[in-house]
């Protein structure tokens, strides 16, 4: 059996042709990756822009892997990192600075949006989802009520209904106070879904906690504040690491949905690159190479995840 | 990272999760009394792609919309039930102890896992919808399948009549057995013979020639059997092997919470192998395995609206196809909002009050 995948993918491959009838080998059609991975990877990014998403690509997967280095590991180094990364890849992207000429943000597409996605949701995901759990912790019944009703309203309700609405309704029953960008509409409602998942895990990560390092805390006269940030909180995140894990790798997965509400996705613009007449019979080949394009990266956070875990865990034994 | 089990979504708690409906509710009869919900009653006038029962454009809003949850119940309870078989199937054979079999089911869990439900879902679907045409449809074992869907065998009325009766004789068995002799030993066996006679008697009054109807060609398409349309096809292959990854894990985290003692313990008893797995192991597993499994089938409930990605007409694509055409975004985001509280709240109040009925005298319950 692997025998025949290795036969199909490799020796009677075709590597080189104009379309996908020229492909009579009984192989795999890899030429049709040739022919159309700049719509996989950048969708409708104009043809002479295509090293700035590029460039914005290689800088998340760059940065990521550098803070493979474990003495970068601190949570400032962290913080800011992120925060320039992202603010980069945004500049890049969107152009109309330093000479850039400006691409509108319904030309984005491909892997660079679903990175964009990524990117945003997770980054401002991050604190709202701290922000929610310590809501719904706190003392004040009102406050805790309205976090834990919005929480479990968002978790309810699957994803793509949050984001149509927010994306493609929200101008059409508000219009006016409510336009703006559609696809920035759509990454601020996927950092909120996001962070409503991620302040469950906070919060389980805070009850974990034993009580007494709260009280030792307050027994060194630590301001509420200085307890949240060097007692409560790194506890909770350590605790809480296995499930963040699980729930990035499954949101970087979660971003293929903006492809049903109309944007061109790393997965909608698979769909387009054999869409054609040309390479309509190499649609295997396509999503061969888009699900183990996901696989990787999703294989790749789960292993980086499971790194940072071990790493903690003897830091606390 | 192979060692946890996916809890961070779903466990929507029943307190919090009853508000919701609750207040739903209320809003939708606010609507209701402000005439905004009389729209339901006014007749769709356009045709789903695919109805588990008989839709027409004639039918109204509210029963288009019914038909559509009808839809993604069925897609829901068809992937649940045969990802719950796979992924158990998958979670038994890691933790087998053969080291060659586990590493294939290790890696099936990986790549079932590792990638978007949507990308499956289009594959599946580029999948059926390039097979060849009904004429030079592929056949195996009464099945049908060509690009426009796949046509299995399926029982007749006379066989689910059968079906019917022999699942009530051996209820009705287990019931009167439990009642007149609490201590006779294999009960199981006389239930399973009134099953076989009952369903034996249905098939023998009711007059019926053949138990199946097998999907056969006529002219151009395929007639008897059951037909799935492609996006409901590659819908459900998506959905089950996808569910059968995460379902894999779960059962083998579940497994991997039973005491090594309590094995040994029955092992030292002498219990044969099967008794070790039956009566000790799964006991003991399923108290970790309820949970986390009741919200993963949220889960999937909630995934069934990815199939609009392949075209099929489930809750969600119904709602906004409604919309499209009536205008009345409001109520029918809330009336969608409604119908997923009140599936995914069942889902998890089954699985809590199982929870409950299988906890263990003397074990935590996790």
């Amino acid at each position: 059996m692997g025998w025949l995948v290795f036969e199909w993918a490799v020796i009677d491959a075709t590597w080189n042709a104009a379309s996908a009838n020229e492909c009579v080998s009984g192989g795999a059609c890899w030429a049709v990756l040739k022919a159309r991975y700049r719509i996989i990877l950048f969708g409708l990014y104009p043809y002479e822009e295509h090293w700035r998403p590029a460039m914005a690509c290689l800088l998340v997967i760059a940065t990521i892997t550098v803070l493979q280095w474990s003495r970068l590991w601190r949570a400032s180094m962290l913080t800011w990192s992120a925060v320039l990364v992202a603010i980069v890849f945004v500049v890049l992207m969107r152009g109309g600075l330093f000479g850039l000429p400006y691409v509108s943000t319904d030309r984005w597409g491909g892997f660079a949006l679903t990175l964009f996605l990524y990117v945003v949701g997770v980054l401002l995901g991050l604190p709202l989802g701290v922000g929610l759990a310590l809501l719904r912790r706190s003392t004040n019944s009102y406050l805790s009520s309205v976090a834990a009703f919005v929480v479990d309203a968002v978790r309810t309700l699957p994803m793509v209904m949050i984001l149509f609405t927010v994306g493609v309704l929200a101008p059409i029953v508000f219009p006016g106070s409510l336009s703006g960008d559609k696809l920035w509409r759509v990454a601020f409602a996927f950092a909120f879904v996001y962070g409503c998942y991620q302040s469950e895990i906070v919060r389980a990560g805070m009850q974990a906690i034993p009580r007494h390092q709260e009280e030792a805390a307050k027994a060194l006269a630590l301001s509420k504040y200085s307890r949240l940030r060097l007692v409560l909180l790194p506890q909770a995140m350590t605790n809480g690491l296995p499930a963040t894990v699980n729930l990035l790798v499954a949101t970087f997965k979660e971003t293929s949905i903006v492809a049903i509400i109309g944007f061109f996705d790393f997965t909608a613009s698979a769909q387009t690159a054999y869409g054609n007449a040309e390479w309509a019979n190499a649609y295997l080949e396509v999503y061969l190479f888009v699900g183990l394009a996901y696989f990787s990266c999703a294989t790749g956070l789960g292993w980086l995840g499971g790194r940072l875990e071990r790493r903690l865990q003897q830091g606390r034994a | 990272m192979n060692h946890r089990i996916s809890t961070a979504r779903g466990r929507i708690r029943l307190s919090a999760g009853s508000l919701l409906t609750l207040i739903v509710l209320i809003a939708m009869a606010v609507a209701y009394v402000t005439d905004n919900l009389r729209f339901l009653w006014d007749a769709t006038a356009w045709q789903m792609g695919f109805a588990a029962v008989q839709q027409s454009p004639s039918d109204p809003y509210w029963k288009t919309i019914g038909i559509s949850v009808l839809n993604t119940v069925v897609v829901a309870a068809v992937s649940i039930s045969v990802a719950t078989v796979i992924g158990g199937m998958v979670a038994f054979v890691t933790i087998s102890g053969n080291a060659l079999w586990s590493k294939l089911a290790r890696c099936y869990v990986q790549f079932f896992r590792n990638m978007p439900l949507i990308l499956q879902a289009l594959f599946w679907f580029a999948v059926v919808s390039h097979l060849p045409a009904p004429r030079q449809a592929v056949k195996f074992m009464g099945v049908a399948a060509s690009n426009r869907g796949v046509s299995v065998p399926f029982l007749t009325g006379e066989a689910m009549g059968a079906v019917a009766g022999a699942l009530v004789a051996a209820l009705l068995a287990l019931c009167l057995l439990r009642r007149l002799r609490p201590f006779q030993r294999g009960r199981t066996w006389i239930a399973g013979g009134a099953a076989v006679a009952a369903g034996a008697a249905v098939s023998i009054l009711s007059p019926g020639e053949s138990l199946f109807t097998v999907p056969e060609l006529q002219g151009f398409n395929f007639v008897g059997g059951v037909h799935l349309p492609t996006e409901l096809i590659s819908m459900l292959i998506a959905m089950s092997l996808f569910g059968s990854a995460y379902i894999a894990e779960i059962v083998r985290g579940g497994f991997a919470t039973v005491p090594r003692g309590m094995t040994e313990a029955a092992r030292a008893l002498a219990l044969p192998a099967w008794a070790i797995e039956l009566k000790v192991r799964v006991p003991l597993a399923l108290r970790a395995v309820i949970l986390p499994m009741g919200s993963q089938y949220t889960t999937l409930i909630k995934a069934t609206s990815v199939g609009l990605a392949v075209g099929f007409t489930d809750l969600f694509a119904v709602t906004l196809m409604s919309i499209n055409q009536s205008g009345h975004t409001v109520a029918l985001l809330c009336v969608m909002t409604a119908c997923f509280v009140i599936l995914n709240q069942a889902v998890v109040s089954i699985a809590n009050a199982l929870n409950h009925a299988f906890e263990i005298p003397g074990f935590s319950a996790s």
